[in-house]
């Protein structure tokens, strides 16, 4: 008999015109894993909290989800209890927002085990200590007495799950757990998932966007589109033979590390932008009882952007990318270096720049919404860029040339007159994108410009990118975190760890012979669609340090090439084979 | 689709939303026009005296509809000479708070560092400042007007106003629409009133709705001092204190002024909250 039984399930919320979920039926059987893939607005969080019994006040749920025989759906919170947190235990993406930021963790767990007479007083607390060792949380017995805020985002999941673990649940929906966080601890956090399931034989209810991360951990899948239910069976089988266009489509997008590497039209070795020895430096809260702590963000980086070229900036979150990409934009001030554009020095910020100068260096932001003004329609926020650029244009020219510009990124100009909380995510890029190419830039800076965008969204943004590059020749610096999209849209790439460059290579240099152990670990990391592949190969442990700089090598504490000159001397920036690398091993090594 | 009765419950919260602020902006609108027209074209005045019909009761006696105070004065037209005089008060003096309270807060907050340091001491030093000495002063200085008290009124409201405004302005510039205003080159002036007020427009809103009624309190505080008003002329604040004097004897001359100010202060916060959902754009509708 399965565990779950979800039939006909359909959700509908009051207002909406079409059901958030549409005549949903699995199963899954007991120990068994489920992935549910699908963009989001597809149902799949629906569905998890259609299960969970949290669905809001205003949803209505029709059809049975039937979990060992009892039917979950509209049973009152009392019986409810009796299954969720003992027997079905849910993981949500953001950790930072599920855990209580006023109770230490300690608390948060052994409240669980009181809650349910799982265990008290100081059985709770040993348990407790158990669990955090169990999900490998470092120094459990200090960490539990820790508040969620002290820990990283890996660690917060990691509590997370020790959490959804408690009650040794039959049942475990994780909902996104590692769309918040790096590639890197993505692997690890998903690796302690799958070393779970192998010790407790949970079943697992895997919900993600990412059909890399389901070829990894799933058994089984399920996709949805628009509420619907697509396609279901082995992962092996849809992955090797799918049937729907949508999936196909998802599966493309996945598999785009396979992608072969952009090609400059013409290589030239002039430089158009340069930048020299940046250093930023920000000043930390006040620790209690000392003097004011500092954090160098960017610490000595430099490279140059030759005309045409696409430059890829990749790291973990806190390496100081963005932090880069704003000083070149003219939004941080550095504490020292310089940018400079074609030969001549820019002031350091954007207002102090000459207009000509400053139209020559535009920004797209990760937040297509965040980055519009949510007062202004879509067609003044474009308009906004242009009169700046080109005062004393008369109304019906002024809306010829706003209609052209959005035209430009493939946006229907009947979306002009939205707000833009009206358009979709891809569609608020556009208009982000059209703003920015106004001004006519040399250089665009994209920080992480598609990571909040679905696979289709994204897929259409980087081609809107890619045309107006082609079209009028302008330079890019992707900031991003995803190797897939590197591998598709750059010419070169350049790896920052803790403020520092550790590799800067060509594209098809970088991913057929990365010459930094961090480069590899990066690669490593990436969920590769494809279930036919067995375990990976090892991945690097640790995270980026929350607190100070570890001497020599930054990387060096998590690098398994260390050896002990990592820890004593920094190493120096230099070219092997055309490729810039900062290793010490870097010739020795071969990280194919 | 079975919506219907979910569907109708949320048609019916967005309905009842709609019709307290349409009640509330009727009876303010009401209250208003008569507080205009009853002083123009009752056969009374608020003034004149007539010691023999004190004391008169509500409809029953020689045609007075609130009945008569205490000198023989008609309430009717006294409570709406007053009405005028407190809804003046208080919008002037609201509108005074949130012209100078937005500007400055949204600049100082905008501005930063230095500017944001200089222009908030100045505002913690007018905190400082004693407002009723304040007030004694000026009405000394400048014998007794109508205008002092907006500006008494108006000149400690826009300090709540100014670090309001300024909190918010704080977290707004580091959204990243400011930030892409910076890049295209919008000035620093353009960016606050174009890109920073009107996004904070929401909260202003119900701050105005909570300075109003304020402003209406402290004006019949100054009023009871004898610093406010001054009689003959009257506003609501004055007739309640008035009518406390002469409850056991005559209880309408307190009930029906202190209804009315009620009527008026729970207009203006339903009116705040309706405003504050319109000018959110997130749920302003396509």
């Amino acid at each position: 008999m399965s565990l779950l039984e979800v039939t006909g399930l359909t959700i509908v919320y009051a207002g909406a015109p079409a059901p958030a979920v549409d005549h949903l039926s699995f199963s899954l059987d007991p120990g068994e894993s489920l992935g549910i893939a699908g963009e989001s607005g597809s149902g799949k969080t629906q569905t998890a909290l259609a299960i969970m019994g949290l669905l809001p006040p205003n949803a209505h749920a029709r059809g049975r989800v039937l979990f060992d025989g009892t039917d979950l759906l509209g049973e009152a919170p009392n019986i409810l209890n009796r299954f969720r947190g003992r027997r079905i235990a849910m993981v949500f993406q953001d950790p930072k927002m599920a855990l209580n930021p006023y109770r230490r963790i300690g608390d948060q767990l052994t409240c669980v085990l009181e809650e349910h007479r799982v265990a008290s007083g100081k059985g709770a607390r040993m348990r407790a200590i158990e669990l955090l060792r169990q999900v490998h949380l470092p120094d459990a017995e200090q960490r539990y007495r820790a508040w969620p805020h002290q820990l990283s985002g890996g660690m917060r999941q990691r509590v997370m799950i020790a959490l959804a673990l408690s009650c040794e649940p039959e049942l475990l929906i994780a909902d996104e757990p590692t769309t918040a966080l790096d590639v890197t601890v993505q692997a690890q956090v998903l690796a302690l998932l799958q070393e779970i399931r192998a010790s407790t034989g949970i079943a697992l209810l895997l919900i993600t966007h990412d059909l890399g991360v389901i070829a990894e951990n799933c058994e089984r899948m399920l996709v949805m589109h628009r509420g619907r239910p697509l396609e279901q069976g082995a992962t092996t089988e849809i992955f090797a033979h799918p049937e729907e266009a949508i999936t196909k489509s998802m599966l493309a997008v996945a598999r785009r590390l396979d992608d072969a590497a952009p090609r400059l039209s013409q290589s030239s070795s002039s430089v158009l932008l340069s930048v020299d020895d940046i250093r930023v430096t920000f000043q930390g809260a006040r620790p209690a009882g000392g003097g004011r702590t500092s954090y160098g963000a960017v610490r000595s980086v430099s490279f140059s952007l030759g005309p045409e070229e696409t430059l890829a900036v990749v790291g973990e979150s806190g390496c100081g990318k963005t932090t880069l990409a704003r000083v070149i934009a003219g939004l941080v001030r550095p504490d020292g270096g310089s940018v400079q554009l074609c030969g001549k020095a820019l002031a350091a910020e954007a207002r102090s720049r000459l207009p000509a100068e400053r139209h020559q260096v535009q920004m797209v932001f990760q937040d297509p919404v965040a980055s519009l003004n949510p007062s202004m329609k879509a067609a003044a926020i474009v308009a906004e860029a242009l009169v700046l650029r080109e005062p004393g244009l008369t109304g019906t020219v002024r809306r010829d040339r706003v209609v052209a510009a959005v035209d430009r990124v493939g946006l229907d100009a009947s979306l002009l007159q939205r707000f833009p909380h009206e358009l979709s995510g891809g569609q608020a890029q556009r208009v982000a994108i059209a703003r920015a190419l106004v001004p006519e830039p040399k250089i665009l800076i994209c920080d992480e410009a598609v990571a909040a965008l679905d696979g289709t969204a994204r897929t259409a943004v980087l081609e809107v990118l890619q045309n107006e590059q082609r079209r009028s020749g302008l330079s890019m610096i992707f900031i991003t975190h995803d190797l897939g999209v590197v591998r598709r849209i750059s010419h070169r790439i350049l790896v920052m760890y803790m403020g520092r460059v550790c590799e800067l290579a060509d594209n098809e240099a970088l991913f057929t012979r990365p010459r930094h152990p961090y480069t590899r670990a990066l690669m490593n990391s990436m969920p590769v669609a494809d279930p036919a592949r067995g375990a990976r190969a090892a991945r690097v442990s640790g995270e980026v340090a929350l607190r100070g700089t570890p001497s020599g090598c930054p990387f060096h504490p998590r690098c398994e090439y260390a050896i002990p000159r990592c820890a004593a001397e920094m190493p120096e920036r230099r070219t092997i084979d055309g490729v810039e690398v900062a290793c010490h091993r870097a010739e020795e090594l071969d990280l194919r | 689709m079975n919506t219907a009765a979910t569907a109708s419950t949320f048609a019916g919260t967005f309905r009842s939303v709609g019709t307290a602020v349409k009640v509330s902006g009727g009876i303010l609108l009401f209250v208003a026009v008569m507080a205009l027209a009853v002083p123009l074209l009752s056969p009374h005045d608020y003034f004149s005296m007539d010691l023999e019909k004190r004391f008169l009761s509500p409809m029953l006696e020689g045609a007075r509809l609130f009945g008569t105070d205490d000198l023989g004065r008609d309430l009717f037209v006294r409570t709406f000479s007053g009405t005028r005089v407190t809804l003046l008060v208080a919008i002037v003096a609201s509108f005074v708070s949130l012209v100078i309270g937005v500007a400055y807060g949204a600049i100082a907050g905008y501005a930063g560092g230095k500017i944001d340091a200089v222009m908030m001491r100045l505002v913690d030093a007018l905190y400082a400042l004693p407002f009723m000495f304040l007030v004694i002063l000026l009405m000394v200085a400048f014998e007794r007007n109508f205008l002092l008290i907006f500006v008494a009124i108006g000149a400690i409201n826009w300090l709540d106003m100014a670090r309001i405004v300024r909190g918010q302005t704080l977290s707004l510039k580091e959204r990243e629409f400011v930030d892409a205003a910076r890049l295209i080159g919008v000035p620093p002036l353009a960016i606050v009133f174009r890109h920073v007020v009107p996004n904070l427009l929401g909260v202003v809103a119900v701050y105005v709705t909570l300075t109003i009624p304020q402003a209406i309190l402290v004006e019949s505080f100054l009023s009871f001092l004898g610093l406010g008003v001054q009689e003959p002329q009257t506003s609501l604040g004055g007739l309640v204190n008035d009518g406390v004097t002469q409850m056991e004897r005559a209880p309408w001359l307190l009930l029906i002024p202190g209804t009315l100010l009620a009527i008026i202060l729970l207009s203006f916060n339903f009116l705040g909250d309706g405003l504050r959902d319109a000018l959110d754009p997130r749920r302003r509708r396509a």
